[in-house]
C-alpha cells in the first residue's frame, strides 16, 4: 500500500492524503517514544517493543481513516502496555474504545457507546466495522 | 469461608476499591500519547495471573494500599466503585491474604475491565501523579 500519492486529481484524494499524513504523524510521534522504552521499562518484565507492532497499528489507522472522520480517528491515544503489546484507546464524548495489539499479531478489543451498545472481539476488527460503530455512536 | 486468618466476605456493589499505579507505567503511557492531565489510560491497569489486585476500603485506607508497595513514594492510588464493573458481568471478590485483609480481586474480560476502569477510576486526592511527577 503506497502511503502518499504525488499525483492528485481530486479534492477527495487531497483529503485522503492529508488524513494519512495526519495519522502518520500521530503514529510516528508515538513510535519514537514507545520504541525508546527498554526491556523491563515497567518494572514488570515487559520486553522492548517491536516496530512490527507499530506498523500494524499504522496500517489499521490508515484503513480506518479512509472510512472515518479524521477528527474522530485522531483522538486516539497510542500507549505502551505489558508484554510488548500496545493499546489504541479512544475516550470521546460519544464512545470509549480500546484495541490492544500484541507483538505476536493477536488483537483484542472492547468498546461501549453512550447508548449502552458494546462491541468486543479477539481478532483484528475490520476498520469498516469500527468506523460504522463510531459513526453510529456519534449520531 | 476462611482465607488465611480472615473470613471471605461479600463485597457490596457500593464498595470503594483502591488500586496502586506505579510511576514508571503512568509516566511512560502519558508521555507516549500526551494524555490530558487527570485522565487515566487503560494501560495503567495491570492484571497478574488473570486478575487485578485491589484493596477493599472496608479494611484499608488509600495510604495503606500505597505503603504496601516496595517503594511507596513511586506509586499513586486510584479508587473506583464496584458496581460499574459488576454491571458488565465481571467479578469482584474478597480474597484476603494473611498480611492484607483488604485484598480483593477483579476478574473477567481484561480488555473490557481496563476500559471501564480508565473511565471510572479517579486519583485519590493527595495520592495522584503530582506526588511523583515533581
Amino acid at each position: 500500500m503506497g502511503q502518499i500519492h504525488v499525483a492528485r486529481n481530486t479534492d477527495s484524494e487531497d483529503i485522503k492524503l492529508t488524513s494519512r499524513q495526519a495519522i502518520d504523524k500521530i503514529v510516528g510521534d508515538a513510535e519514537e517514544r514507545i520504541l525508546a522504552l527498554e526491556e523491563d521499562w515497567d518494572g514488570e518484565g515487559s520486553p522492548a517493543f517491536k516496530k512490527q507492532t507499530l506498523d500494524a497499528i499504522r496500517d489499521f489507522l490508515f484503513e480506518l481513516v479512509e472510512e472515518s472522520e479524521l477528527s474522530v480517528v485522531k483522538q486516539v491515544w497510542i500507549v505502551p502496555f505489558s508484554g510488548g503489546s500496545i493499546d489504541l484507546q479512544w475516550q470521546t464524548e460519544h464512545f470509549d474504545l480500546l484495541i490492544n495489539f500484541c507483538d505476536d499479531g493477536n488483537v483484542t478489543y472492547y468498546g461501549k457507546d453512550t447508548y449502552g451498545h458494546s462491541i468486543r472481539g479477539d481478532s483484528r476488527p475490520k476498520p469498516g466495522y469500527i468506523s460504522c460503530w463510531m459513526s453510529h455512536a456519534s449520531r | 469461608m476462611q482465607a488465611g486468618n480472615y473470613g471471605i466476605e461479600e463485597i457490596p456493589d457500593t464498595a470503594r476499591l483502591y488500586y496502586r499505579v506505579h510511576k514508571n507505567i503512568y509516566m511512560a503511557t502519558v508521555k507516549a500519547a500526551e494524555i490530558p492531565q487527570g485522565k487515566l489510560p487503560s494501560s495503567v491497569f495491570r492484571f497478574q495471573r488473570g486478575d487485578l489486585s485491589v484493596d477493599w476500603s472496608k479494611y484499608a485506607k488509600p495510604e495503606e494500599t500505597r505503603n504496601r508497595a516496595k517503594v511507596p513514594e513511586d506509586n499513586g492510588i486510584v479508587d473506583f466503585i464496584a458496581s460499574p464493573i459488576r454491571a458488565e458481568g465481571h467479578k469482584i471478590e474478597h480474597t484476603p491474604e494473611p498480611d492484607n485483609r483488604a485484598h480483593s480481586s477483579v476478574s473477567g474480560d481484561e480488555t473490557a475491565i481496563r476500559l471501564i476502569l480508565s473511565k471510572e477510576a479517579k486519583w485519590v486526592p493527595g495520592l495522584g501523579p503530582k506526588t511523583f511527577e515533581s
